[in-house]
């Protein structure tokens, strides 16, 4: 088996287990919109102010969501010794990180690609003509967030402060990730003139590139014995 | 490792250094011409800060050194300098802040510099704390190793995003903190300041590294003992 | 380089109570971290001292 097909078996593997029953993407999906929804209250229900800040928001309610699909993937894993089984599985580490990735990845954006009409119910924005552009922010900044948030959430699976250790690890390293993505999205839902968000992506793509060469390069030694 | 006689002329050589730096930085050295006394500080903020990214470069490597020949005095060294760096970072972002009071008015500002440093305050916070959670002395080392080479790695792309963030953002009034002249004899201080923090910082890494390899062999004995 | 002194009344701030804070906290937080260090590594000399000395006897 060559070794993009062992990474898409590995990430059809996850997905598989996701859509049997679901039960991470509904948690993700009633979180999200629950953040969503508490946006309301917290910004005093004034729609102009919301709207002002969409871009953030949303973005804190992608990264919040993500938090909680990344860590219940690799709880699964743990949970049914399932990495064990993985590591016996003749395929490069590098393999088995990349197939995990792409599986988060997939699971984060299918979840942002429900948030983004839900908001633009919410708060009577017209999101759907910008759609392909917001999606030109978010695939990358998703991206970059699940490559660094599948390497850490290896670390901290086993760990007694889980739920509290991986988003304490992730986001202080992902705020160039998040600044850049609600600085693009700002940009297009402003309407501006697209080159404006450019450095942003320039951006995003350099912490992507960071990220995964040096995920790859460090995986192994994390899932070893 | 190193003797005890050495660690001991390490820690005179320090006390000497910042005895020499607060001379340099209090009589030595004249008042700031814009901002008066009150960059004194600087004298303490700017070391204490070249000597954390000094501290955390050093995690940066050890770590490396760490993954690929599995001694475990780069360990010890890693986590030692990590623990330090932090302590100094933190020491530097409360200097700068109490500096910050009188010059703006305020305690806190979101200028690019010290957001980035205070990110990087909380990816090591994050490393230690890491290290503290995990059980196992060889995963918590290889965890760790990970994350320090991932968070060192990460600094440059956090800053340089932090700062056009702000100029994008607010393109007239960015302030910075630092020295504002290059007067001689400001040089003069701010150098021996820097030469003595970095001397303390070797001072403390060989202390904390002694007291990491004790951790080692004590868990070493402990198994040899269970065995 | 542009940092001007605020408005609190321009000038008529006393720096020398906000130098001896910097300078104060850092004297404080570097001796409590080597004080720390010392008493952490003394603790552990004694427990590799005893479990030594255990080690010996049990081997007898």
């Amino acid at each position: 088996m060559s070794f993009v097909r062992r990474v898409v078996a590995i990430a059809r593997k996850d997905l598989l287990a996701e859509w049997r029953d679901r039960e991470s993407f509904s948690a993700m999906f009633f979180f999200a919109f629950l953040v969503l929804f508490l946006f309301h209250f917290a910004l005093g229900g004034d729609q102009a102010l919301i709207r002002g800040a969409s871009s953030g928001l949303l973005w804190l309610a992608f990264t919040f969501t993500s938090v909680l699909g990344l860590a219940r993937s690799v709880q699964g894993e743990l949970e049914n010794d399932c990495l064990d089984g993985l590591l016996l599985y003749p395929a490069e580490r590098e393999a088995i990180y990349l197939g995990k990735l792409l599986g988060n990845f997939l699971v984060i954006l299918v979840v942002e690609l429900v948030i983004f009409p839900l908001f633009a119910v919410l708060y009577n924005m017209d999101l759907w003509s910008r759609l392909p552009k917001l999606l030109l922010i978010a695939v990358p900044g998703t991206l970059g967030f699940a490559a660094a948030g599948t390497l850490l959430s290896t670390m901290t699976a086993g760990l007694r402060a889980r739920e509290a250790m991986l988003p304490f690890l992730l986001f202080p390293l992902t705020i160039p990730l998040i600044l850049s993505a609600v600085k693009g999205t700002e940009v297009v839902l402003r309407g501006d003139p697209f080159e404006l968000a450019m450095p942003w992506l320039k951006l995003m793509a350099a912490f992507d590139t960071v990220i995964l060469v040096a995920s790859l390069l460090t995986f192994e030694y994390l899932v070893e014995e | 490792m190193i003797r005890r006689g050495a660690e001991r002329v390490l820690g005179g050589l320090a006390a000497l250094g910042l005895l020499l730096g607060l001379y340099t930085g209090f009589c030595y050295a004249p008042p700031d011409a814009v901002q008066g006394e009150v960059q004194r500080i600087m004298y303490l903020h700017v070391p204490l800060i070249l000597v954390s990214y000094l501290a955390f470069f050093v995690v940066f490597v050890t770590s490396i050194l760490y993954l690929a020949r599995r001694c475990e005095r780069h360990d010890a060294i890693a986590h030692s300098s990590a623990e330090i760096g932090v302590l100094f970072t933190a020491l530097a972002i409360a200097a700068g802040s109490i500096w910050g009071r009188p010059t703006w008015g305020t305690w806190w500002t979101w200028d690019a510099r010290l957001t980035t440093t205070t990110i990087l305050l909380l990816i090591f916070i994050g490393y230690l704390m890491l290290r503290a959670l995990v059980d196992d002395p060889s995963r918590g080392a290889t965890f760790s190793a990970v994350l320090g080479i991932i968070g060192f790695l990460d600094v440059p792309i956090i800053h340089m995003s932090v700062v056009w963030w702000r100029t994008l953002h607010q393109p007239a009034s960015v302030l910075r903190p630092g020295p504002s002249t290059v007067a001689p004899d400001m040089q003069v201080a701010l150098y021996t300041n820097l030469a003595a923090f970095v001397v303390l910082y070797g001072y403390f890494l060989v202390k904390r590294v002694r007291l990491e390899e004790a951790r080692w062999e004590l868990s070493r004995l402990r198994m040899e003992g269970a065995a | 380089m542009g940092a001007e002194p605020a408005e609190d009344g321009g000038g008529g701030v006393n720096p020398w109570p906000y130098i001896l804070a910097a300078y104060l906290l850092a004297a404080v937080g570097l001796l409590c971290y080597l004080l720390s260090v010392s008493r952490r590594t003394k603790a552990m000399a004694a427990q590799i001292a005893t479990l030594k000395r255990f080690s010996k006897d049990t081997m007898r």
